[in-house]
């Protein structure tokens, strides 16, 4: 009886497919529209600002801005302090936490399952769910309080390469175990010293995949708003010295919502922002594309 | 392995010869970069300090870096040391002040008022007394067309609207500045919320930070709330007349916020100025201090920094600075005002000799 009723419906089955397969469509699109929207919505109350100074000239006054806004002139400057400020605290980030990163992936991958690595493990993973702001706090009494005596560069990066360190150390360890075993035995069966397996084996052929974890973990950081208040306080020029206060693109915006003059500058900044983030990630797409182990 | 060390050297060779390059560029203009100051604290009086702190920057070459952290961020920076002075709308009370590493200083740098800002469509302007302003903020009058709001307002048509109070969430010294003035028009008040940076609310939603109140100001029909002048001027936000002490129906402006720091002024400049008894003072006006540290010599601060930060906050007081002030609608300060500051300024010392001549 049941299989009867089956064979007549295979019309229906076929309805059914296609209606699920629409919802399964409307669904993926109903996901996506939040970054279209929110892209939308930057270009286009954003774009107005973006011009040469944008990215030449250090954030204006409140009273520039006024003066500029009663005359109905575009608001002068750019955010030249604080895509230096960025990069400088996110370089120092990388080159702090990159070495650590990798290293503690190597180790987490050449010993699987043994007590150490296990306990490395979970501490990575609690250290990536610490908030943001913790991490503030807490680098704020280690290092604004008690190394650099101020509001620093350092401090902030200090704070965010402990936000990088454990996306580094997964993502090392899982590409590392995509490398195909026989490539470490054929090194092995030539009396290849294991450092240079390392050096020379695994290093190379995991590149890219090393390369997108990096990449991704800039992005993550390269936002982050929360531990830069408490640490680096934002500086209304150019500054290149660690051991003072730096100001950063979100700093930036933070401060442009607080002066009711300057508010169209938040919208230009956050475009910027937001379309480095996407170019980097669309690079380590790329990169891990391109590069994937044959 | 040969490849890698001559790498290094190479590397190792050019960020010597980079370093030593730059290290000449500093020494030729070396008085002009030298020095860089940092503060923190207030956002209500954080466009004056920034636009100042600029214009300073300009003239001298000392370089400082204001973050907006709120007052009580800052005098926590301050306490910990790690600025050289920090901005608070609410000065430190005895017990706070002892609870501080060392004796500091307060200097007033100018005031601002706190508007009482509404949004009822098709009105731009209402009066407010004493009774009414404690009735809405307390949550008794909940209604636009309340008959003691109409009786103060002849000719003006309120619709039938709720009233929705907006507050500051987070802790600030706009709110302190305005609970010190609630207490001291209703005792209700006084003996129910009190004053404080952060208050229990009877009634009303939150939103942070003046941004944020002025922005659920202007969304929410029927709304009221107070915000820091600048915010109300540069939104075009419409703002009530307020009564004051001597029965005046006032507006915030610049010169009736003068008129309230006209009063007394004791000698360490700690005082709240609001329900001034000047007929033209607006009442809900309050100053914003400056605050930092007796003796400069401390954490191996140089002499240098310290008479940076002296000479810039000395400086924060001449003409100049107060007039980019008055163009953010900050009231200046009155001059009574400026020669206390500056006689507090000549008692900050470095290893026990005063700083300034």
């Amino acid at each position: 009886m049941k299989v009867i009723a089956i064979r007549d419906n295979s019309n229906s089955r076929n309805t059914k497919n296609k209606i699920f397969l629409g919802i399964v469509i409307f669904f993926s699109l109903l996901t996506i529209l939040p970054i279209i929207l929110i892209v939308g919505e930057l270009v286009v109350k954003g774009i107005g600002q973006i011009n040469l100074s944008f990215f030449t000239e250090v954030a204006p006054d409140t009273l520039q801005a006024m003066v500029a806004k009663a005359n109905g002139e575009t608001i002068p400057g750019g955010i030249a302090n604080g895509i230096t400020g960025s990069i400088l605290i996110v370089v120092l980030a990388a080159v702090m936490a990159i070495p650590f990163g990798i290293i503690t992936g190597i180790y987490l991958y050449e010993t699987p399952g043994k007590r150490y690595s296990n306990i490395i493990r979970d501490i990575a993973d609690v250290l990536q769910g610490v908030p943001s702001i913790v991490l503030g706090l807490i680098v704020y009494l280690w290092v604004v309080k008690h190394i650099t005596h101020s509001y620093s560069a350092l401090a902030g990066s200090v704070s965010l390469a402990i936000m990088m360190l454990p996306l580094i150390i997964r993502s090392t360890e899982e590409t590392l175990k995509m490398i195909p075993g026989t490539l470490k035995e054929a090194a092995v069966a030539l009396g290849v010293p294991y450092h240079k397996i390392i050096l020379r084996v695994l290093i190379p052929s995991s590149f890219s995949g090393l390369l997108t974890g990096i990449l991704i973990s800039i992005s993550r950081i390269l936002g982050e708003t929360a531990p830069l208040m408490l640490t680096t306080l934002g500086n209304p020029r150019i500054n290149w010295d660690i051991t003072h206060p730096t100001s950063a693109v979100p700093l930036l915006i933070w401060q442009f919502y607080n002066d009711p003059n300057m508010v169209e500058l938040i919208w230009s900044s956050s475009l910027f922002l937001m379309g480095f983030v996407l170019t980097l990630n669309i690079i380590s797409k790329r990169i891990s594309a391109k590069h994937s182990i044959h | 392995m040969k490849k890698i060390l001559i790498l290094l050297a190479v590397v190792t060779a050019f960020t010597s010869c980079k370093s030593g390059s730059k290290k000449k560029g500093t020494d030729e203009k070396s008085a002009k970069t030298e020095i860089s100051l940092s503060a923190a604290g207030s956002t209500f009086a954080g466009p004056f300090y920034k636009t100042a702190f600029k214009k300073y920057f300009d003239l001298t070459g000392v370089q400082t870096s204001y973050g907006l952290t709120g007052s009580g961020a800052g005098i926590r920076s301050l306490k910990d040391r790690v600025v050289d002075f920090c901005g608070s709308d609410a000065f430190l009370s005895d017990a706070e002040a002892a609870n501080m590493p060392a004796p500091v200083v307060h200097v007033a740098t100018c005031s601002g008022a706190v508007d009482i800002a509404f949004n009822v469509p098709g009105i731009d302007s209402i009066k407010l007394d004493q009774e009414v302003l404690a009735d809405i903020f307390l949550g008794k009058i909940t209604n636009w067309n309340d008959a003691k709001l109409k009786a103060i307002n002849p000719g003006v048509k309120f619709p039938d609207l709720a009233i929705s109070v907006v507050h500051r969430s987070d802790g600030s010294g706009t709110t302190f500045i305005f609970s010190d003035y609630m207490s001291k028009i209703s005792k209700e008040w006084k003996d129910q919320i009190g004053v404080g940076k952060s208050l229990n609310w009877p009634t009303g939603m939150g939103a942070k930070g003046n941004p944020g109140v002025a922005g659920t100001i202007s969304s929410t029909v029927g709304s009221i709330g107070y915000i820091g002048s600048d915010y109300a001027f540069a939104q075009k936000i419409s703002f009530a007349l307020v009564k004051n002490a001597a029965g005046n129906y006032i507006a915030p402006t610049i010169a009736a916020v003068s008129a309230a720091g006209k009063g007394d002024m004791p000698a360490d400049t700690r005082i709240m100025e609001t329900n001034s008894t000047a007929p033209d003072a607006y009442p809900i006006s309050g100053f914003t201090w400056i605050i930092l540290y007796k003796e400069q010599a401390y954490n191996g601060r140089s002499l240098d920094q310290a008479q940076a930060t002296v000479k810039l906050i000395d400086w924060m007081l001449d003409p100049a600075a107060q007039g980019i002030a008055k163009e953010l609608k900050y009231a200046p300060l009155p001059d009574k005002v400026v020669q206390i500051d500056k006689a507090i300024l000549r008692t900050v010392t470095y290893n026990g000799k005063p700083i300034l001549k």
